[in-house]
């Protein structure tokens, strides 16, 4: 059962770890373009 | 008339008619070409989601399943879902932001280089034609199996029903047939799968009578079968997640998939899509390869193996559902068609071949349709004369436009130092480094071991030419200018509800993570592990 305990976590792991990882770029890029709102004044 | 033929032919007069009604609403190039940059997030996870699905997922990767390799399967499938997002950040959205009509247009722009633009064309023509006879030799394989018809007039059929609305309609039909199809094959497996399930006898006996299937023994251990395809569990597992890793570069740089997000009406949208393509990639998959493993336990024996889901569909479900099911891949292979057949006429209009820059967009429009049922009437033919051969052509084309474009496409957004000489070279020598050893290894059935792979030889050699072919040329001013503009974030997407919103979606995938893991750890290894230590 370890080979299968395993596989289930990387896979699971995995999609988590795609999550955290999406979720500290789109804050990096999301400060970036408040920055500029900030700068240049918002669209909306 | 039997019911699979009446499906198949009302499924067909509905893309028919809805890819040409679209086609009344095309008025210019963008149209054609992009669909007018207008598409929501719903029809972009559709086109994403349906041209990467084809046959080859329905009757190709179930027969690995079906034969004894579940395991190996799904970490390819689950690896190469997570390409989508990976892609969409790195390299999607900045697509989507050059407002480029083809993929080879944006590197030909990027690199201020026609003749890189020529090359990246030619390498698309080249590639996806080999996936188009695939999907249209497996569609009509499936058709014929189905109806009982002689194998040229599903042939005939199979080519109406794609070619003419792509023709007419370009992206404008394409984009909404391809979602249409998602529909169709989302609901086929959702509706199918459960009635599998139960025919093997429901969810944890399935499990636990084929943890111990002495038919084919290890079928759903995390190594699958040993002793034909893979001879250790090491070997098994390497090759699962090196192919999950090539995948999930198909997924994030080829034309038939990141092509899609020009037609998004912002890069919110890109993100989002990429996100949602990701789960419906991971559900589909997951669910068809379970289900297939367990057709085992009522028939082991179905040859050859990619006809199990079709023998499911005739046997094990009720009528409607088989007809579902059987509409449902027929829709998979379809769809991919239609992608694969505009991206060849866009290519060859845009990209290959030159014309006058004064020439008007409804003539351009009218050279576009010509050469796209040139190409569509090329494909029909091929496809009759030459013996069907899905797998190979699917072999052959998968994964050599990653091996060839993956890495410049990343490089071209992120590294400052690539030039067009590098650019050049390392598609030429990544196109080669994997079309030649494949070919080769083909034709003499050489088996190369795992990191010999032509995908490996050629993102090697396609590296090699990147860096020594920048580091004998400089980064010419309009090189920079454009990597510059590209960093540059349009007005539109500064808009703090939409940035909320796409925010949002990371909560989904740290949730579908979650229970990704909780439902294979409590329905898969935990039954697994105790019908195996009861058997000891």
């Amino acid at each position: 059962m370890t080979g299968e305990l395993a596989i289930s976590i990387y896979l699971g792991g995995l999609v988590l770890f795609t999550g955290f990882f999406f979720k500290k770029m789109i804050t990096k890029e999301f400060k970036h373009y408040e920055e500029i709102m900030e700068k240049e004044g918002p669209n909306n | 008339m039997n019911s699979y033929l009446i499906g198949v032919i009302i499924s067909m007069i509905v893309y028919l008619v809805v890819g040409n009604l679209a086609g009344k609403k095309v008025e210019d190039l963008d149209d054609y070409y992009v669909s007018g940059r207008n598409a929501s997030t719903v029809l972009i996870v559709g086109t994403l989601v349906a041209s990467f699905l084809s046959t080859g997922v329905f009757m190709g990767d179930t027969g690995e399943c079906y034969a004894g390799y579940f395991i190996p399967i799904v970490i390819v499938g689950i690896m190469q879902a997570c390409g989508y997002v990976f892609g969409s950040m790195f390299f999607g959205r900045f697509i989507r932001r050059s407002e480029v009509r083809t993929v080879p247009e944006y590197f030909g722009k990027r690199f201020n280089s026609r003749k890189v633009q020529v090359l990246c064309g030619i390498t698309t023509v080249v590639a996806v034609t080999g996936y188009l006879l695939s999907v249209t030799q497996g569609t009509t394989l499936l058709m014929a199996e189905l109806t009982g018809l002689d194998y040229g007039i599903c042939l005939v059929i199979a080519w109406l029903s794609y070619s003419i609305f792509t023709m007419y309609s370009g992206s404008k039909g394409v984009i909404i047939t391809d979602t249409i199809m998602f529909f169709v094959f989302l609901s086929a497996a959702l509706v199918a799968v459960p009635y599998i399930i139960n025919a093997a006898g429901g969810w944890f006996p399935a499990i636990r009578d084929l943890a111990v299937f002495d038919l084919k023994p290890g079928i759903i251990s995390y190594h699958g079968m040993l002793g034909s395809k893979f001879e250790t569990p090491t070997e098994s597992v390497v090759w699962a997640i090196s192919y999950g890793l090539v995948w999930a570069m198909v997924v994030a740089s080829s034309p038939w998939q990141t092509s899609r997000y020009l037609m998004a009406k912002d890069e919110h949208t890109v993100i989002r899509s990429s996100v949602i393509a990701c789960l419906c990639i991971i559900a589909i998959n997951t669910s068809l390869y379970f289900a297939a493993s367990m057709i085992n336990l009522v028939n082991p024996s179905i040859t050859p193996v990619d006809k199990n889901f079709i023998w499911a569909g005739m046997n094990l479900v009720p009528k409607w559902v088989g007809v579902v099911l059987l509409t449902g891949i027929m829709a998979a292979g379809l769809s991919s068609a239609s992608t694969f057949l505009s991206l060849i006429g866009f290519s060859l209009t845009n990209d290959i071949l030159q014309f006058d820059e004064d020439v008007s967009d409804k003539k351009m429009l009218k050279y576009s349709r010509i050469l796209m049922l040139i190409c569509s009437l090329i494909a029909l033919v091929v496809s009759y004369f030459q013996p069907p051969a899905v797998f190979f052509f699917m072999y052959f084309a998968g994964t050599v436009l990653a091996s060839s474009w993956g890495m410049i496409a990343f490089m071209s957004v992120w590294s400052k130092k690539i030039t067009k000489t590098g650019a050049f070279w390392g598609i030429l020598l990544g196109f080669l480094g994997n079309f030649i050893p494949k070919v080769i290894t083909e034709v003499k059935g050489i088996k190369l071991p795992i990191f010999l792979d032509p995908f490996y030889i050629g993102i090697a050699l396609s590296l090699i030419g990147v860096i020594v072919g920048s580091k004998r040329t400089e980064v010419t001013m309009e090189e920079k200018a454009y990597r510059d503009k590209l960093h540059m974030v349009p007005e539109a997407e500064l808009d703090k509800e939409k940035m909320d919103r796409t925010y949002k979606y990371y909560k989904i995938l740290v949730g579908a993570g979650i229970v990704v893991m909780v439902v294979l750890i409590g329905c898969y290894a935990i039954p697994y592990g105790k019908a195996v230590a009861g058997i000891k």
